[in-house]
């Protein structure tokens, strides 16, 4: 629907608005100091083999593994917010190539969608780094397979289960449900092949099956859930409003391709009907309506369209915006800096209704403790 | 710089009881080339058992995550799960034990939020899951008879000092199952109503159960920490088996905290009997979290002991025997005073400790990042065959053979308690 000008200016608008709220507003090293006390997620890292080892044993090893690793970059505000937005803007193309390939051949704004639900949850100070490095795995080997050009079903169906064992080890269950949903979606509607289809999820199920009982030796209720938005670990410490997100996510991408094939198929028909009725019955008046209304489209596609993601993720951002809860994480971040007086300021801002233990903790810290009063009065401190 | 396994074996083999030496040389841009101070090793006459069993893990604080039995065999660098605690719902493994030095027959003690506590008792390649949860356990060497520990552990912290956690068992008794008859009996010699007993360990010819035994100091045996709980001391005791009849003598005390004025704990006896190996400490049941544990060994004919001159100022346990009484392997913090490492130490006809080294890996710097503690080095004579598949599957099963523990009022119920509050 855009021109490839368009496309390229919206995305650059849309990033570096994303890039510059994060770094300037949600400040990534709030995050950072807020792991395993306010953010109750903890991402571990270790440099040295035995980490790596540890991390490959389990399923969706190299997710955790880089999930540990990428969290560390939060130290730096502005090294956070770039990272984050390259996740988004990789998720934001590869969701635009499938809906591409699905029949959607201009998609203009739809693929922004995840990188709102992205920048959403992280205005709630939740981390979904792992789920997004997730879908990134699920969605990319979804995309290869199709462009692999295979066109016997048997050789195709050996291959998706090659990359479903390879994507289990890399990304849990989570990057396996992604990648064969999408793989049945495109089998079923793109390439008509229903055996296939039929045959591909119960065949990502016994990968699963299998990898779990004889290579992570971890038990079949444990392998179906890793690294899945139903994973306790991924969404277990997250707000009600990022779990929420963290589902549409998930299946933002495939439930897109569905409607996009679904779509296809009902124009399609009714597109031929219509072709076949109009040729014979378009008057001089009609053709008038048509082109009114292909000045009106190409207005809205112009002007209107191009300003929905940016209008909808400053919508977003406004309405999920919690003013508490980011004092709460800034307070933390403030007593981990020694930074007393600012903790006292912003105490004093929060509600009086408003109980939570680390800001009590710090508080505490700094009213109660006579070490800390002493240290301060000899600025020590 | 890496030697050539082959050659370094080639060169162990032609020189035993000689003297290998090595000299380390440095250079940098401000002072050139430097020689340390050579280091000077003994070949040992002995081999060592092949395999050592450990429990590795992330120091326990409040929760455990990513427990796992991991065997590393000793002739090279390969390590291999035994069982971790993922394959039923990220459990807490307990301690594991073999009969002897045998890795055919083995117990792990298990605890899960999903699949309850219990035991794995793994025989010449069957698994059974026993339905009540094994502390430390002892294999009389006939391995017709297991005498285990039931222990209410409760883990507490102190506000300032080098280990911040303790450790403190409210109530304890000894537990004998009998694996014939898959039953469980409890003498009322290790089940005395105001002691608490632990740490069971027999003696190779299996007519003594040798054990830990120290006074109940408080009333309250719900309070943690108890009143006095920094005065508890274990006397070292034994008590005579009779196979024949299945029935048991009278206690002795081999060695009385009066004596030593320290906690006498975790005695291991070497499989040719002559020494006793054991930990002591200033107070307390759980030497690994006492900076003060050291290793002492006795003769056993002459029941003369010394301290070890392989200790350091931090805590040294969770030792065990090679099958030839020639090797111990034993947790020692001495590295950085809160990580468990095995150390690996041989013992002379003497039972003078030589010196010790940690365990080899094939990265020199492999330690300095390692971020988990290996716990109870048990040396085996080869490998545990037993599938961790099968380990795994049997953990999750549901049915497991009910042990009905004949338990008087003195000792305690094996309940669920807070897992944060148990030890690791």
């Amino acid at each position: 629907m855009l021109s490839r000008k368009s496309r390229v200016s919206l995305y650059l608008i849309f990033f570096l608005l994303c890039y510059l709220y994060i770094w300037l507003f949600v400040k990534p090293h709030l995050i950072y100091h807020g792991f395993g006390t306010i953010i109750l997620d903890v991402p571990l890292f270790s440099t040295g083999c035995w980490f790596l080892k540890d991390s490959l044993a389990v399923p969706g090893g190299l997710v955790i593994y880089a999930y540990g690793f990428l969290s560390q970059l939060y130290y730096y505000s502005w090294l956070g917010s770039l990272f984050v937005v390259l996740v988004a803007l990789c998720l934001c193309e590869l969701s635009r190539l499938h809906y591409i390939y699905a029949g959607h051949p201009r998609s203009s704004i739809l693929h922004y969608f995840p990188a709102i639900m992205i920048l959403l949850i992280y205005n709630h100070y939740d981390h979904p780094l792992a789920a997004c490095l997730t879908l990134f795995i699920g969605l990319l080997f979804s995309f290869v397979i199709e462009r692999v050009p295979l066109h016997q079903g048997p050789i195709r169906m050996v291959v998706f289960c090659l990359m479903a064992a390879i994507s289990y080890c890399l990304a849990g269950a989570g990057g396996v449900l992604i990648f064969s949903l999408m793989t049945t979606l495109y089998l079923l509607f793109l390439r008509r092949d229903w055996l296939s289809a039929v045959l591909t999820l119960p065949a990502a199920a016994v990968i699963i099956w299998a990898l779990a009982e004889y290579v992570f030796h971890i038990s079949p209720k444990e392998a179906f859930m890793v690294l899945t938005p139903f994973c306790r670990d991924l969404t277990a410490n997250m707000r009600i409003l990022s779990k929420v997100l963290v589902v549409m996510l998930y299946a933002f991408a495939p439930v897109t391709v569905l409607l996009i094939c679904l779509c296809r198929i009902i124009f399609r028909r009714n597109r031929n009907n219509s072709a076949a009725h109009t040729r014979k019955t378009k008057s001089r008046k009609t053709r008038a309506v048509v082109r009114r209304r292909g000045a009106i489209l190409a207005y809205f596609k112009k002007f209107v369209l191009p300003a929905v993601p940016v209008t909808v993720m400053a919508v977003g951002l406004y309405f999920s915006y919690d003013k508490i809860h980011r004092q709460i994480v800034l307070m933390n971040y403030l007593s981990r800096q020694g930074r007393w007086p600012e903790v006292l300021a912003l105490g004093k801002r929060l509600p009086k209704d408003i109980y939570n233990i680390y800001c009590n903790h710090d508080i505490n810290r700094e009213i109660r403790t006579p070490f800390c009063s002493h240290m301060r009065k000899k600025n020590l401190l | 710089m890496r030697i050539p396994l082959k050659k370094w074996r080639a060169l162990l083999r032609a020189n035993k009881v000689n003297k290998i030496f090595f000299d380390v040389y440095v250079e940098d841009a401000e002072h050139g080339w430097r020689k340390f101070q050579s280091i000077s090793n003994t070949i040992a006459e002995d081999e060592i058992d092949c395999y050592v069993v450990y429990r590795l893990m992330k120091p326990v604080y409040n929760w455990w995550k990513s427990i796992g039995i991991y065997q590393r065999n000793l002739v090279n660098y390969d390590e291999s799960l035994v069982m971790h605690g993922r394959s039923f719902g990220e459990g807490c493994l307990n301690c594991h034990s073999f009969v002897g030095n045998d890795p055919d027959t083995m117990t792990i003690g298990l605890r899960s939020a999903v699949y309850g506590s219990s035991t794995l008792l793994a025989q010449n390649g069957t698994v059974i899951k026993i339905g009540s949860k094994w502390g430390y356990t002892a294999w009389h060497p006939s391995a017709t008879l297991v005498v285990y520990s039931i222990n209410k552990v409760r883990q507490f912290f102190h506000t300032g000092r080098m280990e911040v956690r303790d450790v403190v068992d409210l109530d304890s008794a000894l537990v004998c199952y009998l694996a014939e008859d898959r039953k469980a009996v409890c003498p009322p010699q290790l089940s005395e109503k105001d002691r608490l007993e632990t740490y069971p360990t027999w003696s190779p010819d299996g007519e003594y159960l040798y054990y830990c035994s120290g006074p109940v100091l408080w009333k309250d045996r719900d309070k943690i920490p108890p009143e006095n709980y920094d005065k508890l001391k274990y006397d070292l005791r034994r008590v005579r088996y009779y196979a024949r009849n299945n029935s048991w003598g009278q206690v002795e005390t081999v060695l009385s905290t009066e004596e030593t004025g320290l906690s006498i704990l975790l005695p291991r006896i070497s499989p040719d009997g002559r020494f006793l190996l054991f930990c002591m400490c200033d107070y307390g049941c759980f030497p690994v979290y006492q900076p003060s544990s050291d290793l002492y060994i006795m003769d056993l004919s002459t029941g003369r002991y010394r301290s070890l001159a392989i200790n350091s100022k931090y805590s040294e346990s969770w030792h065990s025997w090679s099958s030839n009484s020639r090797w111990i392997a034993f947790s020692s913090k001495r590295q950085d005073g809160l990580f468990t490492r095995t150390y690996i130490s041989y013992i002379d006809d003497n039972g003078k400790a030589h010196k010790p080294f940690v365990l080899p890996q094939r990265d020199p710097i492999y330690y300095d990042s390692l971020l988990k503690t290996y716990s109870v080095p048990e040396l085996v004579s080869d490998r545990v065959r037993v599938s961790k598949s099968l380990l795994g599957r049997v953990a999750r099963n549901k049915d497991s053979i009910a042990l009905e523990v004949p338990i008087t009022a003195a000792t305690p119920k094996a309940v669920q308690s807070e897992p944060w509050r148990e030890r690791e």
